[in-house]
């Protein structure tokens, strides 16, 4: 339908910078802070200060809800529990752990002997206990999506990373092809699926010819390759792309299941050495910073460390006009403080320059309605927004925003309109109920 | 650490970079009236000069005309921030709100819109209505409802159109002593006459094609279809303007008319382009209508809205008894851009679910109803099909 | 003062700049809109102009550009066409010079003549080369509509290709409209005139004069050669003496040498505005043996009134008189007779004439066919005087 015709557009990558240094390991920080905090619930600690804790030991659940369970990324003494800034822009509650440098491992992380013969409820235990979540921003926990009793014909990974200036999962995938595609396959089989599907963007022909040696050992898995543009990386839209199927709440409804490829090299590793989710990538970026570059670095490891092995802010940086952004510059958040630690959902840090200036009123252009990936009208919705017209809110389908921020992008009078619509959505929630 | 910036997602924007933004918008549509200006100078001025007809100052009188227009609505605005700026008095803050307020536009489009002999003292008033009624108290740019030069145009239009004509109206010195034209634009020889006639409507102005070239009198702009394409061509490759707002609505006219001509005059196909191509159809096509701050925003509202505009565009050309069909229907519709704007959001969105069928329903029964009325009363048609509809409409 | 004009220098230079504009840019509009209407007005007359020329040319049916030209009035009387004695002065009231290829290709005047009223304004075209007039073109008349309409195509056909050589420089009235016909006539030999002296032509200008005209009454040949007219023509003053039949032709020449065509026509032309004998009046027969003969003449309406007389034996007397007439006493020919119906008058004369040979008084209301009666009564008794006494 010709007014429907809105399917994202290209927006510069700004990656060159970063692509070009390899990922490099940073494996052993002085201290991490574990926030008791994950996907917006609240962790309860299972060590306390002064405890002694190996890699890889549980350090905080919440098995009320969805079963979290996250561990102790380096060995060493907890030494208190502290406020760190979190990605979500919040200061939370954090296990300072102390460094002995002794890389102690906890006993269960071993070499599984017998991986072919896993069953799929075997798997997703495994999954569970490694406290996977999906590392590409949102942080849900993988096993529950493989809970779903829906058939699944394919498992989709997500390759694409489509926002700019974020590298890490690039540099994650070229490191370990192998690792991708067996995780893969893991999952593939915790979902009783027949083929995996691996969508890249063909922007980044590196990781088809990275991939390319081994998929005669993977026969059932496909590259899919996908435009250049965004939100490419949106699930609905690898979906939609792959399978030419559309679904309104979960992939599930797809018959399929979507995995950060990045979930899917750590799955590997929790499959075949029983090691839970205690490290990521994280790319450092942006024109703030000296020598972009990615890092594969524990969970809880303080960005400041990382801003400075890549050299530190660029000279004479005034940091009031510059954004640190914890995420994507898409979807993440400003951070005012450079004291950020990395959670399992922290992509990148991106030190850029703040919009300044100003910029004139709404002129009414409507690109903001004709970049909407989901159709929506942002314009009306903001109108409707400010009215406090419920009812309006919801006849223009607020709720089915994903935040993804193209309209304030697309804007050419420089409007908060995501930010609006966001609001719009919460309030179309708060009154619905 | 340190304290850094606080800001919202998305922190990479379009508006950031160099050649996109509303300034550059902007900008582009001032672009995109350079050749109207431009043609609009040498119908009026040099071709004129060359004929020998008027002398080499008095050639340069429609670029000063036009620009002065653009000039005279940048010092209104200026004033008026100036003035309504008790605070913060300053040249720096005026010039600042007039860089984000784009004001020179409605004043050239006035301009273009006035025929070439209009006072200045009218160009003024016309510029005073346009800017300070029309925009700034509505709030400025992006608030307005009204076309502001429009709405300027209208206000001469109706109130000093003597004093104009008194002036030497729109007919430059070699147009004047063209006995055929008898002192009356195309149009105004349709409303006068009534009559579907190529002879009276085209043959006087020569052929359709001098009517695309723009050879023909009427007011500065509104004239040439080549230059104001080439203007729109380059709106739609920049992607200031959406094509299909002008071609929806051009094509509206253009099958009205040519109904209406087939069946009360059994005219051919000239006429619906002879009904297009007159009366500032194709620079209301893409210069105003396509204006984003009074015309819908969204695409199936700017889709309704050319619709609408361009059925009462004939309905006010054949109907009523104004020649300005254009501007009239396009005054009156700036009223319902907000309205169209949320239906039209809500059919999107909900598509043919409640209430967006309802919505749909209820805009494109209003389309057919006012078309089918537009197409019987135009083409009188209630005599010949239905007599007893005579006397009710 | 000074705090006053640093709170308000920019509401001030604003407020200038508009007064500017205003002033400025006003003037520049009223000044364009005046040159505009200047234009248009110039432009209305240069049309105007152009079109009378291009009207100009039409009628001359050559040429490509009109120049004006400058001339002089022509001092020249014409008689009034209502007015036998009465003159008036014709006006030029412009001319032209048609050129073609810049060659002088021929000349337009335009002359004001008198009418029935005065104001016949009319342009004549003539061709330099050919001395030819062109055509005209009535550019305004004052005329009687109903007597001016009577002037048809065959009328001004006569105006068209019309060559100025011609000595006999007239053209037929129209009967019915004689007065709008004098107009074109008189125009037309003005123009002839101007153009003479402008481009000197040389009018064809024939000098003669008719001396005198006398019956013949010779019995044998009064009838076919009824005048004997005395002429001296020529610029050396040929004396001619010659017979001319009744309708002015010359048939024998009895002393002198023949003139040309021109002198024949011009005598048969000017032979009825001479008074030396009644020129309407002929023997039409006359029979020795029967001793009758017959006078004919015009009466009313110049109907023919024929009388065969009859002679005595001496030929010294009318024994008997035979009347052919055509008058009718109709309404037409005179409202006011009241007398006995037609031939009465003739038979009144007829009657008296052969009682005694005297002739009534011209009978009232009935002047016409009177004195058609007396000038043949009178021929008759010249006849028999001729025949009879003096000579004799």
């Amino acid at each position: 339908m010709i007014f429907q015709k809105a399917k994202g557009i290209h927006i510069e990558g700004r990656k060159e910078a970063c692509k070009k240094i390899p990922i490099k390991d940073y494996l052993s920080p002085k201290y991490v802070y574990i926030p008791l905090l994950q996907r917006a619930t609240n962790l309860k600690a299972e060590v306390s200060v002064g405890d002694e804790v190996k890699i890889g030991q549980l350090v905080a659940t919440n098995e009320q809800q969805m079963n979290i369970r996250v561990h102790a990324s380096i060995s060493g003494k907890v030494t208190g529990i502290k406020k760190a800034w979190h990605s979500s822009g919040k200061m939370v509650d954090s296990i300072e752990i102390e460094n002995d440098f002794k890389n102690q491992l906890i006993e269960t992380i071993k070499k599984e002997e017998n991986v072919d013969s896993l069953t799929r409820e075997q798997l997703i235990k495994k999954m569970e206990l490694a406290g996977i979540t999906g590392l590409g921003g949102a942080g849900f926990p993988t096993h529950i999506k493989y809970k779903t009793k829906a058939k699944i014909d394919a498992v989709i990974i997500n390759a694409i990373e489509c926002e700019p200036y974020l590298t890490c999962d690039f540099h994650f995938i070229t490191k370990y092809p192998e690792k991708l595609l067996k995780g893969a396959t893991y999952f593939m089989r915790a979902a009783d699926a027949q083929k995996v599907v691996v969508a890249y963007k063909t922007y980044n022909y590196q990781i088809r010819e990275a991939l390319q040696p081994y998929l005669s050992k993977f026969p059932h898995v496909e590259l899919h390759p996908i435009k250049n543009i965004y939100p490419a990386g949106w699930e609905k839209y690898i979906v939609e792309q792959v399978t030419k199927k559309t679904y309104n709440g979960l992939p599930a409804e797809a018959g399929v299941i979507v995995n950060n490829s990045a979930t899917a090299i750590t799955f590997c590793d929790a499959v075949e050495m029983n090691i839970p989710l205690i490290a990521r990538p994280v790319s450092i970026n942006g024109e703030g910073i000296n020598h972009p570059s990615s890092f594969y670095v524990p969970i809880g490891t303080k960005v400041s460390e990382l801003v400075e092995l890549c050299g530190g802010y660029v000279k004479g940086l005034d940091p009031l006009k510059y954004n640190y952004i914890a995420g994507g510059p898409m979807t993440g958040r400003a951070i005012f403080i450079d004291d950020l630690i990395v959670n399992d959902t922290l992509g990148a840090v991106i030190v850029k320059k703040a919009s300044e200036g100003v910029y004139p009123e709404c002129l009414g252009c409507g690109k903001c309605a004709d970049v909407c990936p989901v159709y929506l009208t942002p314009t009306e919705i903001k109108k409707a927004f400010e009215r406090k017209d419920v009812k309006l809110l919801g006849d223009l389908n607020a709720n089915k925003c994903v935040e993804c921020g193209l309209c304030s992008y697309i804007c050419p009078s420089h409007i908060e309109i995501t930010e609006a619509v966001a609001k719009g959505k919460d309030l179309l929630r708060k009154g619905a109920k | 650490m340190a304290r850094f910036a606080g800001g919202k997602a998305p922190f990479v924007r379009a508006s950031e970079e160099k050649d996109y933004g509303t300034k550059v918008i902007m900008r582009d549509v001032m672009i995109a009236l350079l050749p109207v200006i431009l043609f609009s100078w040498y119908k009026n001025g040099i071709q004129v000069y060359i004929d020998g007809n008027i002398g080499l100052l008095e050639m340069f009188y429609p670029l000063f005309f036009i620009l002065i227009g653009g000039f005279l609505s940048v010092l209104m605005e200026g004033i008026f921030y100036f003035v309504t700026d008790k605070e913060n008095r300053s040249i720096k803050g005026v010039m600042q709100k007039l860089s984000l307020s784009f004001p020179a536009i409605p004043g050239l489009i006035l301009a273009l819109l006035l025929p070439l002999y209009t006072p200045i003292w009218v160009l003024i008033f016309a510029a005073f209505i346009a800017t300070i009624i029309g925009k700034m108290i509505f709030g400025g740019f992006g608030h307005n409802v009204f076309n502001p030069a429009l709405l300027g145009y209208a206000v001469v239009g109706f109130t000093l159109m003597g004093v104009i004509n008194n002036a030497g109206g729109l007919f430059n010195a070699s147009e004047a002593v063209v006995d055929a034209y008898a002192g009356a634009t195309p149009l105004g020889k349709l409303a006068s006459s009534g009559q579907i006639n190529y002879d009276t409507l085209v043959a006087p102005y020569g052929s359709l094609w001098d009517f695309f070239i723009g050879t023909i009198p009427g007011a500065l702009g509104e004239t040439s279809a080549l230059a104001i394409l080439f203007g729109g061509l380059y709106l739609v490759i920049r992607k200031v303007i959406k094509w299909y707002t002008p071609v929806i609505y051009v094509g509206t006219i253009f099958v009205l008319s040519w109904i209406i001509g087939a069946v009360t005059g059994d005219a051919g196909l000239w006429f619906p382009a002879y009904s297009i191509l007159s009366g500032g159809v194709m620079f209301a096509a893409v210069f105003m209508i396509t204006e984003p701050v009074t015309t819908p925003t969204n695409v199936l509202g700017k889709v309704f809205f050319a619709l609408f505009l361009g059925v009462f565009t004939v309905l006010f050309r054949f109907v009523g008894s104004l020649p300005e069909g254009v501007g009239t229907s396009l005054i009156f519709m700036n009223i319902f851009t907000l309205p169209i704007d949320k239906f039209t959001a809500v059919i999107r969105t909900k598509r043919f679910k409640k209430p967006g069928g309802l919505y749909l329903g209820i805009l494109t029964g209003l389309l057919v109803i006012l078309a089918v009325y537009t197409l019987v009363k135009a083409g009188a048609m209630y005599t010949v099909y239905i007599p007893f509809l005579g006397w009710v409409i | 003062m000074k705090k006053f004009l640093q709170n308000n220098a920019a509401v001030l230079a604003f407020s200038l700049i508009l007064v500017v504009i205003f002033i400025v840019g006003g003037i520049f509009s009223r000044f364009m809109t005046i040159e505009k209407n200047e234009f248009i007005s110039e432009y209305q007359a240069a049309e105007e102009l152009r079109i009378y020329y291009e009207s100009l040319i039409e009628v001359a049916g050559k040429g490509d550009k009109v120049e004006v030209f400058t001339v002089e009035q022509l001092a020249k009387e014409y008689l009034l066409p209502s007015s036998e004695t009465e003159t008036y002065q014709p006006i030029l009231d412009e001319a032209y010079k048609i050129l073609e290829n810049d060659l002088e290709v021929a000349v337009v005047y335009i002359i004001t003549t008198h009418g029935r009223e005065e104001g016949v304004k009319v342009a004549y075209a003539i061709d330099i080369e050919t001395k030819t007039l062109i055509d005209i073109k009535v550019l305004s008349n004052n005329e009687t509509p109903s007597f001016y309409s009577a002037l048809d195509e065959d009328f001004f056909l006569q105006l068209s290709d019309k060559t100025f050589d011609d000595v006999v420089f007239t053209i037929d009235t129209v009967a019915g409209s004689t007065y709008s016909s004098k107009a074109f006539e008189t125009g037309m030999k003005y123009a002839r005139e101007l153009f003479a002296r402008d481009f000197n032509f040389e009018i064809p200008n024939i000098v003669y004069t008719i001396n005198s005209i006398e019956r013949n009454y010779d019995p044998t040949t009064f009838v076919a050669k009824p005048f004997i007219a005395n002429i001296t023509y020529g610029a050396e003053n040929m004396v001619l003496e010659a017979y001319f039949d009744s309708q002015y032709n010359l048939v024998e020449i009895i002393s002198g040498n023949m003139p040309n065509g021109t002198y024949l026509n011009l005598f048969k032309n000017d032979f009825p505005a001479t008074s030396f004998v009644d020129l309407r009046t002929h023997i039409t027969a006359y029979d020795s043996s029967t001793r009758v003969i017959t006078i004919r003449t015009n009466g009313y309406g110049g109907m023919p009134i024929t009388v065969a007389f009859e002679l005595n034996e001496t030929l010294d007397g009318v024994v008997g008189m035979q009347i052919t007439t055509t008058q009718t006493y109709d309404e037409e020919y005179n409202d006011g007779y009241t007398g006995a119906p037609a031939p009465a008058v003739e038979n009144a004369y007829k009657d008296a004439y052969l009682a005694d040979g005297t002739y009534i008084d011209a009978v009232s209301s009935a002047t016409v066919t009177s004195n058609a009666m007396i000038r043949i009564l009178t021929l008759m008794d010249n006849v028999l005087e001729a025949w009879n006494g003096g000579g004799n």
